[in-house]
């Protein structure tokens, strides 16, 4: 973001000189409210995965990205390369300290692009390893905190309401006529109806998780939770909770999810595993928790594999009906390696992330 | 390549800018060179592959001397004195290195590439440490201690200088301790054994300092072949520069916290 400028943008030079810095300044506000007013989220998420994975062939970012990138900078500094070849840090570099802008805007939490866009962070990044390039690890870091704060905020925000105005309804003064007396009455019953319908919602999600963990059956499965494979428990924990929570969720019911996979468990289900190790025990019914079949998550699906890896494997296994070559594949488009080992409960948060991610974007 | 060209290069993709600093004839340029000729002659091998430069002609021209020297006792100057195009701002090298599984892992490093009169600009006065700012964006730092001088009558001259040269580092540029810190001891070739106490001193003051400072022997180009051949400590610089073990993030949320404590504070959120 803006404050932080100087230090993120260290990624691309030794020293930023105030002029750029100025340029970048100028730049910056400009783009984030293109992303924020843009018709679709197109390009608000190719900015994610631009600022999360850099621009490459890996990320298939929407046609329209660079070009607006490039031409926004360029308003300020004409002199800045259009070829990747030549600017792709840069760009990546832009996009970070936008997205960070966006997310500590006034209000973010109660506006769905930046909310969309923690989310997304938190998907692509949870489960990658901290990157090895030292100023790149502060750029992503900053993100990553500020994207977890704001999810937290905006869930909070969801669940906690106004005062139940019952007040507003005992002040309420004897009117000349109906018409009048109905202008007074009506919005006050409408507010308090409307703050016991979000009490509600917020008590039933409430009771709907504590059962679910009481429970301790995948309502997907039909089986309880612990006589589960590991790798089909790790993808029902993680999705039927996804969604079950209101969205976005709070940062504890993460930690319902560690709770789910963990329970009743023995030492030797809770090892390590990699998604070679987990992909045999996907049938059908664990592939649609994250490849539902809904259109506009499948086209975010496949247009960036990166933001939503696991959510990607399930749909391309789902429609090669786990052919060969996914292995490959799945590393050449996520950049996650097929073979890299992680527990079990990891997994499942993962798939928590990715499907609050996509419930978040269907909403 | 001046700093507008290495923008050029860190402009495109992620490069790891190593800084190496030391006084005149400390062994800075033979260091460079010395790595360059191991890279460009499979000398890194396994562990990295020579990926090319864009600047050869630069290292070219500090090896000439070196492609002059027909074999046998070292001669007394195998670099010419450094000197830059513009006073006022600092040089780089560029090596790109290949390693990992199929090599498939590229770094771009630029190497600062300083006449010793900066350093020692330095250590005189704390107010030339405005144009080291770029260190600060440093992915590593090469302090090269000259191993001749630390066995000599200069001994305490060539530790007490290093001393200041970290001080600056830390007081002055308030580098960021994290950031590796390798104090390169040049000319081992010549250092008796068991090394000189002076040695372990510097590095107990740099990890006073608040670094984790690593002690790497070098003979960028041995006169004693045999013992210690042409390049020795080279690579182990590079390594303990970019090889960082892979960490993983937390899978969760960035406060950190894990199990039943976060768990409970589900209704207490509320």
């Amino acid at each position: 973001m803006l404050r932080n400028l100087y230090e993120w943008y260290r990624i691309v030079t030794a020293k930023p000189d105030d002029e750029t810095i100025r340029h970048r300044q100028a730049s910056i506000p400009e783009l984030v409210d293109r992303l924020v007013c843009a018709e679709s989220f197109d390009l608000l998420v190719g900015c994610t995965a631009a600022a999360s994975n850099g621009l490459n062939d890996r990320n298939a970012q929407p046609a329209s990205l660079v070009p607006t990138l490039v031409e926004i900078i360029r308003k300020h500094q004409p002199a800045f390369p259009q070829d990747l070849s030549e600017n792709a840090l840069d760009l990546r570099a832009c996009c970070a300290v936008a997205l960070g802008e966006m997310l500590i805007r006034p209000d973010a939490e109660k506006k769905k692009e930046p909310v969309l866009v923690a989310s997304l962070l938190l998907s692509a990044n949870s489960l990658r390893p901290v990157p090895s390039e030292r100023y790149l690890k502060v750029v992503l870091d900053g993100l990553l905190t500020l994207a977890s704060e704001l999810l937290e905020r905006a869930a909070l925000l969801r669940r906690n309401g106004a005062t139940l105005p019952v007040d507003r309804l005992s002040k309420l003064e004897a009117a000349a006529d109906v018409a009048a007396f109905q202008q007074q009455v009506v919005p006050a019953i409408l507010d308090c109806f409307n703050e016991l319908q979000r009490r509600a919602i917020t008590d039933r999600e409430e009771r709907e998780l504590l059962w679910w963990l009481y429970a301790g059956s995948s309502s997907i499965i039909r089986k309880r939770v612990s006589v589960l494979k590991p790798a089909v428990a790790a993808v029902c924990c993680g999705g039927e909770l996804a969604n079950i929570a209101i969205q976005p969720p709070l940062a504890s019911i993460r930690h319902m999810v560690y709770r789910a996979v963990e329970e009743g468990r023995k030492a030797k289900d809770l090892a390590e595993r990699s998604v070679e190790d987990m992909v045999p025990d996907w049938d059908e019914n664990v592939l649609r928790v994250l490849a539902p079949g809904e259109s506009r998550i499948e086209s975010l699906i496949s247009a960036h594999p990166s933001l939503l890896p696991l959510s990607w494997l399930c749909k391309r296994l789902s429609d090669s009906q786990v052919g060969s070559g996914w292995k490959e594949e799945f590393e050449l488009k996520t950049g996650f390696s097929p073979t890299e080992k992680r527990p079990t409960a990891d997994w499942a948060a993962q798939v928590f992330h990715e499907r609050s991610a996509q419930r978040l974007l269907a909403d | 390549m001046g700093n507008d060209d290495a923008a050029v290069v860190m402009r495109a993709r992620y490069t790891h800018l190593i800084t190496v600093l030391g006084c005149y004839n400390a062994g800075k340029t033979c260091f460079l060179n010395s790595l360059y000729l191991l890279a460009s002659s499979n000398g890194l091998l396994p562990d990295y592959r020579f990926a090319g430069s864009l600047t050869l002609p630069g290292f070219e021209n500090r090896a000439r001397l070196l492609r002059k020297w027909p074999d046998g006792p070292l001669p007394p100057s195998l670099a010419d004195h450094t000197a830059l195009s513009d006073p006022r701002s600092p040089a780089f090298l560029h090596l790109a290195l290949q390693s990992g599984p199929q090599y498939k892992r590229q770094f771009d490093l630029l190497f600062t590439d300083l006449p010793g009169e900066w350093t020692e600009a330095l250590i005189r006065r704390a107010s030339d440490a405005e144009r080291f700012r770029f260190v600060c964006r440093a992915d590593g730092i090469i302090v090269v201690i000259d191993g001749q001088a630390i066995i000599s009558e200069q001994r305490h001259a060539e530790a007490h200088r290093t001393r200041l040269l970290l001080d600056r580092l830390a007081g002055n540029l308030e580098v960021d301790r994290d950031i590796p810190l390798v104090l390169l001891i040049s000319k081992s070739d010549l250092l008796p054994d068991p090394r000189p106490d002076e040695l372990s001193a510097l590095r107990d003051y740099a990890s006073g300092l608040g670094f984790s400072p690593e002690l790497v022997f070098c003979a960028a180009f041995s006169s004693r072949y045999a013992e210690m051949p042409h390049g020795t400590g080279v690579k182990e610089v590079i390594g303990k520069v970019l090889l960082r073990p892979a960490q993983r993030r937390p899978v969760g949320d960035h406060f950190g916290s894990r199990g039943a404590s976060r768990f409970h504070q589900f209704r207490w959120q509320l």
